[in-house]
């Protein structure tokens, strides 16, 4: 039997294309493995670390606009200051609100509707605090393992001011907000508070 | 030489169409942007002005409704050319707005402007002369919106579009909850119908001053669609804020995507990394000569 001769283009030509196919094989195996172990990743991190919530609803209108996605770390235990964006599970109903005071905090709305919260006024509008409750103007003492709570807009807002809602049992709390990721202008916030300024503080 | 060019123009042309593909949401963000911060000061605005000052804004827009005739509703778009004296009576010193306007299941939330501002319908919705300003008192409060603004300068010129504004107003059903934010007072509305008129017939439909209505209007092609709704009663407004605040978990297979899409950009550099190596090290003698 005869062969003709392989030319070297010829040779050329088959080198290329086994080539890509082993390049082709490669990348897919290597598609394959790294969204396995993004999936993988995202599923330890869901399960123990974070959740991604939407938020609707004008009460913390001011932090967290309306159809907002927010990143939630999962409750670990922690211990709710005043000021911390919770995230709060009242039978089948979320929302989140800011801590104004826990267990043993004495709180008062005055007719004005100025708050005070241990004898100190809470940074708020009195128009906007008297607006949206039906607490009444006497001092009640917030109960042990529970916090009171504020929307951000509290004209808007239905939170512990209202007998309805009322305060919030440590139970109740899932979470606590780390970032909003959604939409993108308040993701590029999110990315310059969380990313950018503490990589600048280092060079301070 | 030729190669190079030839991914370059394949580049430039996947970039323009998505580039043009992108185009509306990008600058839909942009707006939403926009009118986020001028919606904020309007707020903040509202919330330094004493209960005297709100009353007095209120009783000179109550005044302003009580010596409207029988109005006259003039087609708007493109713009509005008619009579607007009073309409800026709820104005508050320092912002261009009258109130904010939300519907949320059109996560719409638009500034209202007089219909005399400049390029309003560009960014929001005009409260229309000749009909009611919102008072909470009664009235028929009537605004109008452009469903789509065309874009300045070339991307204008090849159709897109500059913000969805209200562009979707149609696909509100009967039901559905808007709400008027005026001098950070809040009123509810539900929609309970919609009706599509000619721009020349737009005077002709029912445009009384009685009762506590709103109509909302935009201008999909060369027709007018008017979105009516009637203000809810104090029970009603109470569930529907309840039921509007919501916060939920979105759904497990996304967040798990989403939270492990680094891992997947990672994995996709160090591939792209390991590829471009390779291929420097073992290239072929005859393409080494070539390059």
């Amino acid at each position: 039997m005869e062969y003709d001769p392989v030319t070297e283009q010829e040779l050329l030509w088959e080198m290329r294309r086994v080539r890509g196919q082993m390049k082709r094989k490669r990348l897919l195996w290597g598609l394959l493995i790294w969204a396995a172990l993004a999936a993988a990743a995202g599923w330890f991190i869901f399960d123990r670390y974070f959740i991604l919530a939407v938020v609707r609803g004008p009460s913390m209108e001011d932090t967290v606009q309306s159809n907002s996605v927010v990143l939630c770390r999962r409750d670990d235990g922690f211990d709710p200051q005043n000021g911390d964006v919770i995230l709060i599970s009242k039978g089948d109903h979320m929302s989140l609100r800011r801590v104004a005071a826990h267990g043993g905090d004495q709180l008062m709305l005055s007719a004005q509707g100025n708050l005070w919260i241990n004898g100190l006024q809470y940074p708020a509008d009195a128009a906007d605090m008297s607006a949206a409750g039906d607490m009444l103007y006497r001092p009640v003492t917030v109960p042990e393992g529970e916090y009171f709570v504020l929307g951000d807009s509290p004209e808007l807002a239905v939170d512990s001011r209202s007998g309805s809602y009322g305060t919030v049992k440590r139970e109740q709390v899932i979470g606590r907000l780390t970032a909003v990721v959604w939409p993108p202008y308040q993701m590029a916030d999110a990315f310059n508070q969380h990313v950018i300024q503490p990589v600048l503080k280092l060079f301070h | 030489m030729i190669k190079f060019l030839r991914r370059l123009l394949l580049f430039l042309l996947i970039l323009a169409g998505l580039a043009y593909l992108l185009f509306p949401f990008v600058s839909d963000q942009r707006l939403q942007y926009r009118n986020a911060a001028l919606i904020r000061e309007y707020r903040h605005l509202c919330r330094n002005l004493t209960e005297a000052e709100k009353e007095n804004l209120l009783l000179m827009a109550r005044i302003y409704n009580g010596s409207l005739p029988n109005p006259i509703i003039r087609d708007m778009f493109p713009d509005y050319s008619g009579d607007v004296r009073g309409q800026n009576v709820l104005q508050v010193s320092g912002s261009g707005l009258i109130g904010v306007l939300e519907i949320p299941s059109l996560r719409a939330q638009l500034p209202i402007y007089p219909a005399d501002a400049p390029d309003a319908m560009a960014s929001g919705v005009i409260l229309v002369p000749g009909a009611s300003a919102p008072t909470g008192t009664g009235g028929h409060v009537v605004l109008a919106g452009e469903s789509g603004h065309q874009a300045a300068g070339f991307p204008g010129e090849i159709g897109l579009q500059d913000g969805f504004l209200f562009k979707y107003l149609g696909s509100l059903q009967q039901g559905d909850l808007i709400t008027l934010n005026v001098l950070n007072e809040t009123w509810l509305y539900k929609v309970t119908g919609t009706e599509t008129v000619s721009a020349s017939r737009l005077n002709s439909t029912d445009w009384s001053l009685t009762g506590d209505r709103l109509t909302l209007i935009s201008n999909p092609g060369n027709q007018r669609l008017l979105v009516r709704a009637e203000r809810m009663t104090e029970q009603e407004a109470a569930r529907a804020m309840a039921d509007a605040e919501k916060v939920r978990n979105l759904p497990g297979w996304a967040t798990v995507m989403l939270l492990g899409s680094p891992v997947l950009l990672i994995g996709l550099v160090v591939m792209g990394i390991t590829e471009m190596v390779k291929k420097k090290r073992y290239q072929l003698p005859a393409d080494a000569e070539r390059s």
